[in-house]
């Protein structure tokens, strides 16, 4: 009984967490270091942020999330259908291949597949605990709903069409405008959105950006071990600018025709050494998620150029 | 996770066969209570009081319990069906709400399953139920009990809160661990035993585990842990109790006020008491520093009385006279208070000029709190401290004055009177139970007189008035009732709000009531309007919605 009680003891004494900043890591945080002069010059309001903008048109969008590898065989025709729905104007689909799988199948590197296509934030999502039920490559998410296999968020290929059908006619609760500044000498992103609440609103969001290269010329294995050295991998996924799951910008209640401001800044790899991080060949993928239940309210791709 | 029969086979099959290793010639004991109250509604527009779609509301609950030599079992069987207006709708459905198994012996307890318990003053933990308030915080696991040597008492647990009731009890995800262990100087050293000098000291370590709250703004400790130490003195007929608690960074959602908003301070609190007690003579003073001690297993928003791991006890009297009970009783602010209570009773000697032939009891009583004195920093982007305090430090932000005078007196064999005179500082804008949210000033007056017709047959009158300027203005109370011993009583009360400022509702609120007692078993019932108020047990506090219709209620103990 003794010993009992000084394990319980010990338990006790131990059990703490002491936090001593409580504020998570800030991803993305604003960086004038990558900014190549006076920040007094700097083109973007950093005061009165609402004069930086103009009317939000962007319409109601889809975001599709095709996890893939270049060692599955079965997805380049997974990844066909999310192209084709990407190229359907009347369905507004955006498209991020994320290249990930619970147990690093299908993304492995040899002497033909040279590239590592794996994010941190990608593999978080298909092992993690917040979106379980991925059962492997190739499967992908609508808008995170859960009317996928067995009401999770991940549905097979070919329900995708469904899938998106399905989802036209959400909530549209808010907005997303984004801006952006590339300078080449620091290959410095400075990011500036704009979330704009359409209707009374209450819960817990975040804003998350992907950095996707937009066409990327490497092998893809098809079935019966071919494999197509020039294959175009569309819309990478290649980094979160944000972090895994985003910046909070909404934690309670907000009301309609508010408006919700954010600063980032990111170093891009340098295209001198990975070519496929041209400027020209990048965008940025933004989207809003309900953090509690994770499901996407609005997405928008922006193209980035010089 | 909702525990119904499948664990309770188990456990009383487990029961069976330790109660049949014991002496076969002791067949053990059967005890219990039951008590039940339903209530029929009726719509009343003048006192918005509505009417349930179920129309009819009830709740009952009945324990039955055995024992045998060491061994204890028992069970609770609750139904809420619909559940009663104004009891938190949390308690729904009916089933086995408590159970548990429990054995002593060569100085060991054991018990699994559901269990209640207290450390000190409770601040740092205290497991309970308070039916009325529909509080049920009762623990769900193991205790372990240990007496290694006379006069020291080691305690352990690990456990689940009770939170909710839905056709069975059902825990919150909160895994509680907590430590207790006393030393009784007297018991320990057999020669202080005879001393008048008596002292215990005890210290205490509870903590949680919890990862209900998955917010991606702050970085929330999942162990967080509180300590505690305690010392009771007392020699001839003075006493002292004192005890001091301190909790780590526990922070929660707060929607009021951002300031408290996932703060990271250290929670302390500190609770003194000196008591000097003679025959015919008595005083009491009480001192409470209390911050940021709002102590829960779970840090999500739940209901203001929900999975409550500390009790902040209130430093006031518990009033019983009705309009001093209901309309501005004291609800322990979380956030933390300064406070301070005084006690004296005295009786004057019998047959004295002041006392009269049978003496005269006088209780005097002063209860204040005072919102703490806070020094706000700017640190919510980093440290999130928000704000320091020191001990017993406070602002000048009143919460709550209470003074209150009982004069009680026998005036002849047939007559008692009892006289009571309240005056009360009120902040409704902290404390928040009048919806007046304002300061509110009140004085009350109460007489109480019982005339005793003959050995049987006894009547009591009570009258109450009370004024104030603010919040519903004045109200007044009278009630009549008649007894005859030893089964029957019956009584007829109004309350009528005459001081409003809305001519409109100035309304009585009439109630009949009568009861049929018999040894153990007690069968009641209440007709008429009750008004909307608020009840409070040792400063936690529930809204009572306004209500009329038909009370019946049933209470039996075997």
């Amino acid at each position: 009984m003794k010993k009992y009680f000084k394990y319980l003891l010990v338990i006790c004494i131990f059990s703490c967490d002491k936090i001593e900043s409580p504020l998570p890591e800030e991803y993305g945080k604003f960086d004038w270091s990558l900014y190549p002069g006076d920040p007094v010059d700097y083109n973007y309001d950093l005061v009165n942020l609402e004069n930086n903008w103009g009317p939000n048109n962007n319409p109601k969008s889809i975001l599709l999330e095709d996890y893939t590898g270049h060692k599955c065989t079965n997805c380049p025709s997974a990844a066909q259908i999310a192209k084709d729905l990407e190229d359907d104007s009347s369905k507004n689909v955006i498209v991020a291949s994320v290249h990930a799988s619970q147990d690093g199948a299908f993304q492995g590197t040899d002497n033909i597949f040279i590239n590592n296509y794996e994010t941190e934030a990608g593999n978080e999502y298909v092992r993690g605990s917040e979106m379980p039920g991925f059962l492997g490559n190739p499967m992908g998410t609508i808008n995170r709903n859960d009317g996928g296999l067995t009401n999770t968020v991940w549905y097979f290929g070919s329900g995708w069409l469904n899938g998106v059908n399905n989802e036209i006619n959400s909530a549209f609760p808010l907005n997303i405008q984004l801006q952006y500044y590339y300078f080449s000498q620091t290959n410095g992103l400075f990011i500036h959105t704009e979330t704009s609440i359409l209707n009374d609103l209450s819960g817990e969001y975040n804003l998350v950006i992907y950095l996707i290269r937009d066409d990327v010329v490497s092998p893809q294995k098809f079935n019966n071990g071919v494999i197509d050295t020039n294959y175009h991998h569309h819309s990478i996924l290649s980094d979160n600018i944000n972090g895994t799951w985003g910046t909070p910008i909404i934690n309670g209640a907000v009301i309609k025709d508010s408006l919700i401001y954010n600063n980032f800044t990111y170093e891009l790899p340098e295209p001198s050494i990975d070519s496929t991080y041209y400027i020209e060949n990048l965008s940025l993928i933004s989207y809003v998620i309900n953090r509690d239940n994770l499901r996407v309210v609005q997405v928008i791709k922006t193209k980035l150029s010089n | 996770m909702r525990l119904r029969y499948r664990t309770l086979i188990p456990l009383i099959i487990f029961f069976i066969l330790k109660v049949n290793g014991q002496d076969s010639k002791s067949p053990g004991i059967i005890s219990g209570n039951i008590q039940t109250i339903g209530q029929y509604y009726q719509e009343d527009t003048i006192i918005n009081a509505a009417l349930p779609e179920h129309l009819y509301g009830f709740n009952g609950f009945a324990n039955i319990n055995y024992q045998r030599g060491d061994f204890r079992a028992g069970i609770r069987y609750e139904s809420y069906l619909n559940t009663l207006e104004g009891y938190p709708t949390s308690f729904s459905g009916t089933g086995i709400g408590y159970r548990y198994l429990s054995w002593n012996n060569d100085n060991v307890g054991v018990t699994i399953g559901n269990f209640y318990d207290q450390f000190g003053s409770g601040m740092i933990f205290r497991s309970y139920e308070e039916r009325q308030l529909g509080i049920d915080n009762s623990l769900d696991g193991i205790r372990l009990t240990y007496k290694p040597i006379n006069g020291v008492y080691l305690k352990g647990m690990v456990g689940k809160q009770r939170h909710v009731f839905m056709d069975g009890l059902v825990n919150g995800n909160g895994i509680i661990r907590a430590f207790d262990s006393e030393l009784n100087f007297n018991e320990l050293l057999d020669s202080a035993n005879s001393w008048k000098f008596k002292a215990t000291l005890g210290g205490s370590f509870v903590s949680k585990f919890n990862t209900d709250n998955n917010t991606s703004f702050f970085d929330l400790p999942k162990n967080v842990g509180a300590s505690s130490i305690r010392l009771n003195l007392r020699y001839n007929k003075i006493r002292f109790s004192g005890e001091y608690v301190h909790k780590i960074n526990d922070p929660y959602p707060d929607n009021q006020d951002n300031r408290f908003n996932y703060i990271y301070k250290n929670g302390e609190g500190v609770l003194l008491n000196l008591g000097y007690s003679t025959k015919g003579f008595a005083i009491d003073f009480s001192a409470k520093h209390m911050d940021n001690m709002l102590w829960r297993s779970t840090n999500i928003n739940v209901g203001p009385t929900d999975l409550l791991i500390g009790y902040l006890p209130a430093l006031t009297k518990q009033h019983t006279y009705n309009l001093a009970a209901t309309l501005y009783p004291y609800a322990t602010n979380f956030y933390g208070e300064i406070a301070y209570q005084l006690d004296v009773l005295y009786k004057i000697p019998k047959k004295s000029l002041l006392g009269g032939k049978y003496g005269t009891s006088v209780a005097l009583n002063f209860a204040t709190a005072y919102v703490p004195e806070r020094n706000f920093i700017d640190d919510m982007e980093t440290s999130r401290n928000s704000y320091s305090t020191s001990l017993f430090s406070r602002s000048d932000s009143i919460l709550l004055q209470d003074f209150n005078v009982e004069i009680k007196r026998k005036i002849n064999k047939k007559l008692k009177l009892s006289l009571n005179y309240f005056n009360f500082i009120f902040n409704d804008d902290a404390v928040k139970v009048a919806n007046y949210y304002k300061m509110i000033y009140a004085q009350i007056a109460v007489l109480d007189l019982t005339y005793k017709i003959n050995r049987h047959h006894s009547l009591r009158f009570e009258t109450q008035a009370m004024w104030t300027n603010e919040d519903k203005g004045d109200w007044l109370f009278g009630q009549v009732e008649y007894t005859f011993s030893p089964h029957w009583y019956i009584a007829v009360l109004d309350q009528y709000n005459s001081g409003n400022e809305d001519l409109k509702k100035r309304v009585h609120y009439g109630l009949i009531s009568a009861g049929y007692i018999n040894g153990s078993h007690r069968f009641s019932f209440q007709y008429g309007k009750q008004r909307a108020g608020v009840f409070c047990v040792g400063g936690v506090c529930r809204a009572v919605p306004a209500s009329n219709g038909l009370t019946f209620s049933f209470t039996s103990s075997f």
